[in-house]
């Protein structure tokens, strides 16, 4: 029992300093990602990836080879020094710090959806189930949940928008739900790191622009949502979305961009294709070949831990 | 252009003079260039020594990169118009909001910036009515 707490402890340690090496690495790569690209729009799926590469990495590294390395290949004693310990808790500090930005957030954001679904009344023009007119929605149209999805328009917008319009802004938040922007929020939440905000944001413009090119498929489309856009940024200043939801006219990406972009519209120049059914394969064949150099792999990876976190 | 350039007067590390601000533009246009394909482009009517000279000028000032070529360098702008352009704004908001008067100046920025957007939310809207009218009578 003591022994396996302090393989938690050590596998703790191993993970803060391997989170914060690959995440250090993030950064670096994004901004050189940043300076190459020289202002170009960078892809919606990579921003997300550079940003939780570093979690997901280095927990998957230490639940699946640190940690069982550890209870295979350690001695049974007990002599891990105070470095050890400071790891681990600042390992233990910083998940706690993410369940309970998340837990707040959550509780904040529940009790302003309650509000803004009081008396929410289902739009048929729409043609879609999920989109609601509501008369205390905080946003003129925003998208909230993760499990079930919701649209909510306030009155004022419902009036302002023309029927193409309402459809074109709708069709943006379907998108959101459709690339499950909500729950990645929850996730980025999840894992704070000091000077990720900037990539964070990006993500965020990114992922309006992305929503912006795959709710439209004609000219015609593109127009009716950039009309609705450029209505409701006049009629209601933007503003910051509550936690885990989104706004169709929030802060972090200019109308004018979007704007442009969509004015600039033609078929096939927004829209973004996924790349990640690539990664499938490499990531498989990656596996299987650990697989196959289990032991190996788990003394290598002993023997990093044991550098790493003497 | 001119645009750019009087913004970015107010850095302090990028204040740049007449002829710097015509080297960089000449650049921006090559891509990359030696003093030599600078004077070849045939913009510019100072001679090789005063374009080498400025041309170093701006790698000192941090404003280009530069790689050995044979016995010259061939240099590289570090930034884009649209990046010197952020950099020249945000160094200069900074000053504006280091100054005594911070929350003074902020309002009038705000202000300015709120007209500014409202301009260019009706260029815009009247952009998207175009579009739209264009749009039906193609269709008609």
């Amino acid at each position: 029992m003591i022994f396996a707490a302090r393989g938690i402890m050590v596998s703790l340690a191993f993970f803060a300093l391997t989170y914060s090496f690959f995440s250090l690495l993030a950064l670096l790569a994004w901004w050189g990602m940043q300076f190459f690209s020289r202002g170009r729009p960078v892809p919606v799926n990579l921003c997300f990836g550079f940003r939780v590469m570093p979690f997901a990495l280095s927990a998957a590294i230490t639940l699946l080879l640190a940690f069982p390395s550890f209870l295979l290949l350690e001695g049974r004693s007990m002599d891990e020094d105070v470095g050890t310990f400071a790891l681990s808790a600042s390992a233990v500090l910083f998940l706690a710090a993410g369940l309970y930005q998340v837990t707040t957030a959550a509780a904040r954001t529940r009790r302003v959806v309650a509000e803004s679904l009081e008396g929410a009344m289902g739009l048929t023009a729409a043609e879609v189930s999920s989109a609601f007119v509501s008369p205390r929605s905080v946003l003129p149209l925003m998208l909230v949940g993760i499990r079930t999805p919701r649209v909510l328009i306030s009155e004022a917008a419902r009036d302002v928008l023309s029927a193409g319009e309402l459809q074109a802004a709708v069709r943006h938040e379907l998108e959101h739900v459709r690339s499950r922007d909500n729950l990645k929020k929850v996730i980025l939440s999840c894992i704070p790191f000091p000077g990720m905000a900037g990539l964070e944001r990006t993500w965020q413009e990114a992922a309006e622009l992305a929503a912006d090119g795959g709710a439209v498929s004609s000219r015609e489309e593109a127009l009716d949502l950039a009309a609705a856009l450029i209505k409701l940024s006049r009629r209601f200043p933007p503003q910051a979305a509550p936690a885990f939801t989104t706004g169709l006219v929030s802060v972090p990406c200019s109308v004018a961009t979007r704007v442009e972009r969509l004015l600039a519209w033609e078929e096939h120049s927004i829209a973004s294709h996924s790349r990640w059914r690539y990664a499938l394969p490499l990531a498989f064949a990656a596996i299987v070949g650990l697989a196959a150099k289990l032991g190996p792999v788990m003394i290598l990876m002993h023997s990093l831990t044991e550098r790493l976190v003497p | 252009m001119d645009k750019v350039f009087s913004s970015v007067e107010a850095h302090p590390r990028i204040n740049l003079g007449p002829l710097e601000r015509q080297v960089l533009d000449v650049v921006w246009a090559l891509g990359t260039a030696t003093v030599r394909e600078v004077v070849r482009d045939g913009k510019l009517w100072q001679t090789y020594t005063t374009i080498m000279t400025t041309m170093h000028r701006l790698f000192k000032k941090g404003l280009f990169d530069r790689v050995p070529e044979g016995r010259a360098f061939r240099y590289c702008p570090r930034y884009g118009p649209a990046q010197l352009e952020r950099i020249a704004a945000e160094e200069s908001i900074r000053q504006l909001l280091s100054s005594q008067n911070a929350s003074l100046h902020l309002s009038y920025l705000v202000e300015a910036a709120g007209t500014q957007d409202e301009r260019l939310l009706d260029e815009l809207e009247a952009l998207v009515e175009r579009q739209r009218a264009e749009l039906r009578k193609g269709l008609k």
